[in-house]
C-alpha cells in the first residue's frame, strides 16, 4: 500500500513540476530598456496599414508621416508647405500642376522615389478599383503625366482649389509600386520610420528608417500600443505604459490629469464633428420642418456637458470653428422646446412620433445618446437606443442604411462635400447645395472662396440636414517628459520627427512580454510541496479515487464549456473577415479554421490540442490562446494567491483571538466585523480603499500593473490595494468558521484535560483545538480560492489590472468564443485542482477525513 | 463539513444563540425595509430616476438631493430606490430557481441513494466547479448581455446549494422510526417525500433561502458591474458603481451609496438567516 502511493506520488509529482516549469517557457519577450522608444496609445486598431486603401482614421494615426508621406505636408489653417515635392507651379487655368520632386528620396525597400512612382501611386488611386476613401477627388484627375524622373505634371478635368490641399492628406501619400499590392500587411514608404511588426490586438512597432532622406527622428522605436477602454487607458498612462495618448479616451479623466504635475494636457480643435445624422429616406426625417423641430429640441451646451464634461465646442453646421471662413450657426436653432413642438404640431406630429437611435460603442456617441434621447423626450419624440458594435454599425447604418439616427464623429478634414453625395448614408440630396459647393471649388479668389463656404455652411444649417452637435475636441495627454510632440490640425497626426524623451527610459521601454520563469516557481513549488507530502501520507486507493474523480469533473466541465459555447450565435470566421468578406474566402478560413468539422472532432481537437499546450487561435487577436492566457495569468494567480495569504492570516489571528477572549469587547468587534464583512461587495470595497489611500492618502497607485520586469517591489505594491480588497469579506467569513469551530472544540473532554492539567485557555486552543478546527476550515479555504478566482475578474476591473478577468470579460464582449472557452476551462481546473488538494491536505491533517468523504 | 453556502457553515449552537434574537431582529427588519423601498419605488420615487437634469449633474449630497446626483443629473437616492427593484428581483428569481430545481433533486437524492444519489452529486460538483460569474459569462456569450444571464448564473449556481441541504437533512429523516412505519404501511417515496420529509425541512429552508438571497444580490451587483446583468435604462446598483467608476475620485458620493444599499441589503438577509437558524435552534433545543 505504502509503495503504491509512494510510486504514484512521484510519477505525479514529476508530471506537475514538469508542467509547472515548461509553462514559462511558452512565452517570455526580452525586456528593452531602451531610451528611444516612445509608447503611443491609439484607441481603434487599424484594419490594414495601407492609408490609401480604407477609411479608417486609424490607419492614418499609424502608418502617416511615420511609415508614408505625401507630395506636401498639410499645417493649420490649410497651408501647404513642401515634402517630397520641393516646388510646384499651377497654370493660369488652374488645372495643370508642375510639381518638382526631391531627388536622392528611396523607399523603404530600396526602390527610388521617382515621377513613375508619383503617377503609380495617383493613378492607382483614382483607378475604378481603387478602395482609396478619396476616391471621387482623386477623380478629378484627368491624366497624371511623366515629364522626366524628378518632375511630374497632374491635369485636372475642371478647377479645384482644394486639390494641394488633398495631395497633403494620408489618403495621397506616395507608395512603392514594387510593393503595392502587400501594402495592407507590409507598409513600405519614404517616410522616418518603417515597420517591424504587427501584434495584433495589442501593438504596432516601427522603427528608424537608416535610409530617410531628412533628418533622422530622435526615437529610435516607436510602439503604438491599443487601448479603447478608459479605464485601461487611465491605468496604462500612470503606469509609464503609454507615453502619449493623442486621443485619450476618457474626457472625464481630463480635469484629474490637468491637476497632477506628471502629465500635461493639450486640449485643442479638430476636424471632428460630432453629428445626430438623421436618415433622409425616412418619414417623417424627411420633412424639414421635423428636422428643424428637432434641431430646436436638442440643447448642445447639455450634451458637451453631460457627454464630454465640458470638453468640445458647439457647432452649428458640418465645418470646425477654427477653419478659416467659419460662420458660427450655433443660434439658428436655438435650444427651445417650445418652438419644437410647435413645429411637430404644424408637420402634422402634435402628440409626436417614435424613433430609434443606434449608437456605436464610442463612450462620446453613447453618453450623447442618452442625453439625446431625454432631450427629444421632452418634446414628444419617444427614442429607443440600440447599442451597436463597429461592425454591426458599418453593415446596418453605413451599408445598408438601415436606421432612423445614429450619433458618429466624421473626422475627415472639409468633408461637407459628403453634402453632396446623394448616396451617402443619410441620403441628403440638395441640388442647390451641389450648385453652392460646385462654384466654391471652382473658385480660386479668397475673397469670394470665404464667402462661398460661408454659403455651403448656412445652406447646410438652413436644410437642417442633420443635427449638429459639437467639434470632439483633440484631447491629448503625454508624460511630461516626451517634449516637442503635437498633432496639428487638419490632419491631426502626431508629428515624432523632432519628438524626444527627456529624464532616460520610461517605465513602458522596460518590457512588458510576460512574467519571469522564477515566478512561476515560486508560485508553482508549494502546490507541488503540498500535493507530495500529502499524497505521501494518503492511502493510494483514496488517491485514486479522487484522481478519477477530478479527472471527471475536468471532463464533464469541459463538454459543458464546449456545448454552451456551441449555442452561442455568430460566425468566428465573418467576424474575423470582416464585413467585405466574400463566400469563397470565408470557406476557406472556415476550413483553416477547422470549423467545418463536425461537433465531436472538434471538442476532441480541442482537448487534445489543450493537453499538449496548443489552445487554438484567439479569433480578435489572430494570435495563439496559450501564451496570451500565460501572460495574463502571471497577474491573476498571484493575486490571488496574495490575497488568500492574506484573508488566511487575518481569519487564523481573529479567529484565535475571538475563540480565546470570546466575552471580550475585541471579540464583540471581530463579531460585528464578521457580519459586515460579508455583507460588502468587494469591488465596491475596492472603490473605498482607492478613494481613501490612493487618492487622499496617496501611500498607493489608483491601478494598473507595471510588470513583473520592473521589480517585484512595485509589482506586489500594485497589487496591495487589490489583495485587501478581495481579502477582506473573505477574511470575515473564514474568521467566522474558524472561531465557530474552535468553541465547539473547546468544549470537548480533552481540552478540559488539557486545561486541567494547567494550559491557559489561548495555549489550549493554539496546541490542540486549532488542529482540529483545522478540517473544516481548509474546505472553506477551498472554496474561497474559486470565489477569489471569481472576485479576481471583478477587482481587475476596479484596478485596472491586465489580467485574466478583463481577457475574459473583453472576449466575451468581442465574442471571441476561442478565447472564453480556454480561460473558462483554466478557471475550472483551478477550481477542481483547489478542491482536489484541498480534500488531500485535509484527509492528511485529519485521518477521519481519509476515510469515505462525508458529505 | 456540511457544505451551505460560500462557506456560512452551521457555526455551532453556542455561537449561534449569542447572536440569537437581535439578529433575526435586525434582519427581519433590515430585509423588510429593503422589500419595502423596492415596492414603493414602483409609484414614487423623490425625482424620476431616468430624468436627466444637466444643470443638476454631480452635486454633492445637499437637502434637495440627499445622496448628490449623477454625471447627468439623475437624482441618486432615487436611483438607488429603484435599483433595489432589480437587485430583488433578480435575487428572488434566482433563488426560486435553485429551490424549484434543488429540492427535488435533493429529495430525489435521498430517496432513491445508490447510483442517483452518486450522480445527483457528481453532477453537483461539477456545477460547483463553475464560479457564478463564469456560468454568467457564458450565458452572455450565448444569449447576449441583460438580467436573464444574472438570473440563469445565480439560479443554476444556487441549484446544487439547495439539492445538497435538502439531500443532508432527508437523509437524517429518512432513517427515523415514523418513517420507516410509513413505508412499511406501503407508501411510495414519493409520497413520504412530499408528505412528510419536505414539511420538516421547511425551517432548513427557510434559512438557506435567506442566505441564498444574500448571496444572490451580492452576485448580481458583481455582474451588474462588469455589465453582465441589467442593461440600461433598467436601475441597478452595480452599473450605478460601474458608472462610478472613473469619477468616485472627484464625485465620492456616487460609489457610497450605491455600495452602501448593496451591503445592506445583503446585511438584512444574511442576519434574517443567521437568526432564524439560531432561533429554530433554540426552539428545538428547548422542545
Amino acid at each position: 500500500m505504502r509503495a503504491a502511493s509512494l510510486h504514484l506520488t512521484a510519477v505525479l509529482v514529476a508530471l506537475l513540476t514538469a508542467f509547472v516549469l515548461r509553462v514559462p517557457a511558452a512565452h517570455c519577450a526580452p525586456a528593452r530598456a531602451d531610451a528611444g522608444t516612445i509608447t503611443v496609445g491609439l484607441t481603434l486598431e487599424p484594419p490594414t496599414l495601407d492609408p490609401t486603401s480604407g477609411a479608417a482614421a486609424a490607419i492614418k494615426e499609424v502608418a502617416f508621416q511615420t511609415v508614408f508621406e505625401g507630395l506636401v505636408k498639410l499645417g493649420p489653417g490649410g497651408r501647404v508647405s513642401p515634402l517630397l515635392a520641393t516646388h510646384w507651379s499651377v497654370s493660369p487655368d488652374g488645372l495643370v500642376y508642375t510639381f518638382q520632386l526631391r531627388p536622392g528620396v528611396q523607399f523603404q525597400d530600396g526602390s527610388v522615389f521617382d515621377a513613375a512612382a508619383v503617377k503609380f501611386t495617383l493613378d492607382r488611386a483614382r483607378a475604378e478599383t481603387s478602395t482609396n476613401s478619396q476616391k471621387p477627388r482623386f477623380q478629378r484627375i484627368a491624366e497624371v503625366t511623366v515629364l522626366n524622373p524628378l518632375t511630374v505634371q497632374i491635369r485636372l478635368k475642371q478647377r479645384y482649389s482644394s486639390f494641394l490641399q488633398v495631395l497633403g492628406w494620408g489618403d495621397a501619400v506616395i507608395v512603392s509600386p514594387r510593393s503595392a499590392a502587400t501594402e495592407g500587411l507590409n507598409p513600405i514608404g519614404t517616410g522616418p520610420f518603417r515597420f517591424v511588426r504587427w501584434r495584433r490586438g495589442y501593438a504596432i512597432e516601427l522603427d528608424r528608417n537608416p535610409t530617410y532622406w531628412g533628418a533622422a527622428p530622435r526615437f529610435a522605436h516607436v510602439v503604438f500600443r491599443f487601448i479603447n477602454d478608459p479605464n485601461a487607458a487611465t491605468a496604462a498612462l500612470y503606469a509609464g505604459d503609454v507615453d502619449i495618448f493623442p486621443a485619450f479616451p476618457a474626457p472625464e479623466s481630463i480635469a484629474r490629469l490637468r491637476r497632477d504635475p506628471r502629465f500635461a494636457v493639450d486640449v485643442g480643435p479638430s476636424e471632428a464633428e460630432v453629428i445626430v445624422a438623421l436618415n433622409h429616406r425616412i418619414a417623417p426625417l424627411n420633412d424639414l420642418r421635423v428636422r428643424r423641430a428637432l434641431s430646436y429640441a436638442i440643447d448642445r451646451q447639455g450634451i458637451i456637458q453631460g457627454a464630454m464634461f465640458g470638453l468640445g465646442q458647439p457647432i452649428g453646421s458640418h465645418y470646425p470653428p477654427q477653419n478659416p471662413g467659419y460662420v458660427d450657426l450655433t443660434g439658428l436653432y436655438p435650444h427651445d422646446p417650445a418652438k419644437a413642438r410647435a413645429l411637430l404640431a404644424e408637420a402634422g406630429y402634435p402628440h409626436g412620433f417614435d424613433l430609434t437611435l443606434s449608437l456605436p460603442p464610442p463612450s462620446y456617441a453613447r453618453r450623447s445618446g442618452e442625453i439625446v434621447a431625454a432631450q427629444l423626450a421632452e418634446v414628444g419624440v419617444r427614442v429607443k437606443i440600440v447599442d451597436l458594435e463597429w461592425a454591426q454599425w458599418l453593415a446596418q447604418v453605413f451599408g445598408r442604411h438601415a436606421f432612423d439616427m445614429t450619433i458618429v464623429s466624421h473626422v475627415e478634414p472639409m468633408d461637407y462635400d459628403i453634402y453632396a453625395r446623394h448616396d451617402y448614408y443619410f441620403g441628403y440630396n440638395s441640388p442647390a447645395f451641389d450648385a453652392t459647393l460646385h462654384a466654391f471649388d471652382d473658385a480660386t479668389d479668397p475673397a469670394r472662396r470665404t464667402a462661398l463656404i460661408g454659403d455651403v455652411q448656412r445652406k447646410i444649417a438652413g436644410d437642417a440636414v442633420n443635427l449638429f452637435l459639437f467639434e470632439y475636441p483633440a484631447l491629448g495627454v503625454r508624460n511630461v517628459r516626451v517634449r516637442n510632440i503635437w498633432a496639428p490640425t487638419p490632419v491631426s497626426v502626431l508629428d515624432l520627427s523632432k519628438a524626444w524623451l527627456a529624464g532616460g527610459p520610461t517605465g513602458a521601454a522596460q518590457g512588458r512580454g510576460g512574467a519571469p520563469a522564477w515566478l512561476w516557481v515560486v508560485l508553482g513549488a508549494p502546490f507541488v510541496l503540498i500535493f507530495g507530502v500529502c499524497a505521501l501520507r494518503s492511502p493510494a486507493a483514496y488517491l485514486v479515487e479522487r484522481l478519477g474523480g477530478l479527472a471527471l469533473t475536468l471532463l464533464a466541465g469541459s463538454l459543458l464549456i464546449f456545448l454552451l459555447i456551441q449555442i452561442a450565435p455568430g460566425d468566428p470566421a465573418r467576424n474575423m473577415m470582416g464585413m467585405s468578406a466574400d463566400p469563397a474566402a470565408l470557406a476557406t478560413l472556415r476550413h483553416q479554421l477547422g470549423l467545418d468539422a463536425p461537433a465531436w472532432r472538434r471538442y476532441l481537437t480541442w482537448i487534445f490540442g489543450a493537453i499538449r499546450g496548443d489552445f487554438g487561435l484567439s479569433y480578435t487577436y489572430r494570435v495563439p490562446v496559450g501564451p496570451l492566457i500565460v501572460e495574463r495569468l502571471a497577474v491573476s494567480l498571484p493575486l490571488t494567491l496574495y490575497a488568500l495569504i492574506l484573508s488566511t492570516s487575518l481569519a487564523v489571528v481573529g479567529g484565535v483571538w475571538a475563540a480565546a477572549q470570546p466575552r471580550s469587547v475585541m471579540a464583540k468587534i471581530l463579531d460585528a466585523f464578521g457580519q459586515i464583512g460579508l455583507a460588502v461587495p468587494n469591488f465596491w470595497l475596492g472603490m473605498i480603499l482607492v478613494i481613501v489611500f490612493a487618492t487622499g492618502l496617496k501611500w498607493a497607485s489608483a491601478g494598473g500593473f507595471p510588470g513583473w520586469s520592473g521589480g517585484v517591489g512595485p509589482a506586489l505594491k500594485a497589487l496591495t490595494l487589490p489583495a485587501i480588497a478581495l481579502a477582506a469579506p473573505q477574511a470575515a467569513v473564514l474568521m467566522r468558521v474558524l472561531r465557530g469551530e474552535l468553541l465547539s472544540a473547546m468544549e470537548t473532554d480533552y481540552i478540559r484535560t488539557a486545561r486541567a492539567r494547567g494550559l491557559s485557555r489561548t495555549q489550549a486552543l493554539i496546541r490542540h483545538a486549532l488542529r482540529n478546527a483545522l478540517a473544516p476550515t481548509l474546505t472553506i479555504l477551498g472554496l474561497q480560492f474559486s470565489f477569489l478566482l471569481a472576485g479576481a475578474v471583478i477587482i481587475e476591473t476596479v484596478f485596472s489590472l491586465p489580467g485574466l478577468g478583463q481577457l475574459l470579460l473583453q472576449s466575451v464582449m468581442q465574442r471571441d468564443l476561442v478565447v472564453v472557452q480556454n480561460v473558462v476551462l483554466l478557471l475550472v481546473l483551478a477550481v477542481t485542482l483547489t478542491t482536489f488538494l484541498i480534500d488531500l491536505v485535509g484527509a492528511a491533517v485529519d485521518p477521519r477525513l481519509g476515510e469515505g468523504r462525508a458529505k | 463539513m456540511s457544505q451551505t453556502a460560500s462557506g456560512v457553515s452551521a457555526a455551532s449552537p453556542r455561537a449561534g444563540l449569542r447572536l440569537g434574537r437581535s439578529a433575526l431582529v435586525w434582519g427581519a427588519a433590515i430585509s423588510a425595509t429593503v422589500a419595502a423601498i423596492a415596492l414603493i419605488s414602483l409609484i414614487w420615487t423623490p425625482y424620476n430616476p431616468v430624468a436627466m437634469q444637466m444643470a443638476a449633474r454631480l452635486t454633492p449630497p445637499c437637502f434637495a438631493h440627499p445622496f448628490g446626483t449623477d454625471a447627468y443629473g439623475r437624482d441618486v437616492l432615487s436611483l438607488v430606490m429603484a435599483g433595489a427593484r432589480t437587485a430583488l428581483a433578480v435575487a428572488i428569481s434566482a433563488c426560486a430557481i435553485g429551490l424549484g430545481c434543488g429540492a427535488p433533486l435533493g429529495l430525489l437524492a435521498a430517496a432513491r441513494k445508490g447510483w442517483v444519489d452518486e450522480a445527483v452529486m457528481r453532477c453537483a460538483d461539477i456545477v460547483f466547479a463553475f464560479p457564478a460569474l463564469l456560468l454568467a459569462v457564458l450565458a452572455a456569450a450565448a444569449l447576449g448581455p441583460g438580467a436573464l444571464d444574472a438570473v440563469i448564473a445565480i439560479g443554476v449556481y444556487s441549484i446544487p446549494v439547495f439539492a445538497r441541504v435538502v439531500r443532508t437533512g432527508a437523509l437524517r429523516l429518512w432513517s427515523l422510526d415514523y418513517i420507516l412505519a410509513a413505508r412499511m404501511a406501503g407508501k411510495g417515496p414519493l409520497r413520504i417525500s412530499i408528505a412528510h420529509i419536505l414539511p420538516n425541512l421547511l425551517v432548513a429552508l427557510a434559512v438557506q433561502v435567506s442566505l441564498q438571497l444574500s448571496l444572490a444580490v451580492v452576485a448580481e451587483a458583481g455582474l451588474a458591474y462588469v455589465g453582465l446583468s441589467a442593461q440600461p435604462p433598467e436601475p441597478s446598483w452595480g452599473r450605478m458603481l460601474a458608472e462610478a467608476q472613473t469619477l468616485y475620485m472627484d464625485a465620492p458620493w456616487l460609489a457610497l451609496f450605491p455600495g452602501a444599499a448593496i451591503a445592506c441589503a445583503v446585511l438584512g438577509f444574511s442576519l434574517l438567516g443567521e437568526g432564524l437558524r439560531a432561533h429554530f435552534a433554540r426552539t428545538a433545543a428547548r422542545g
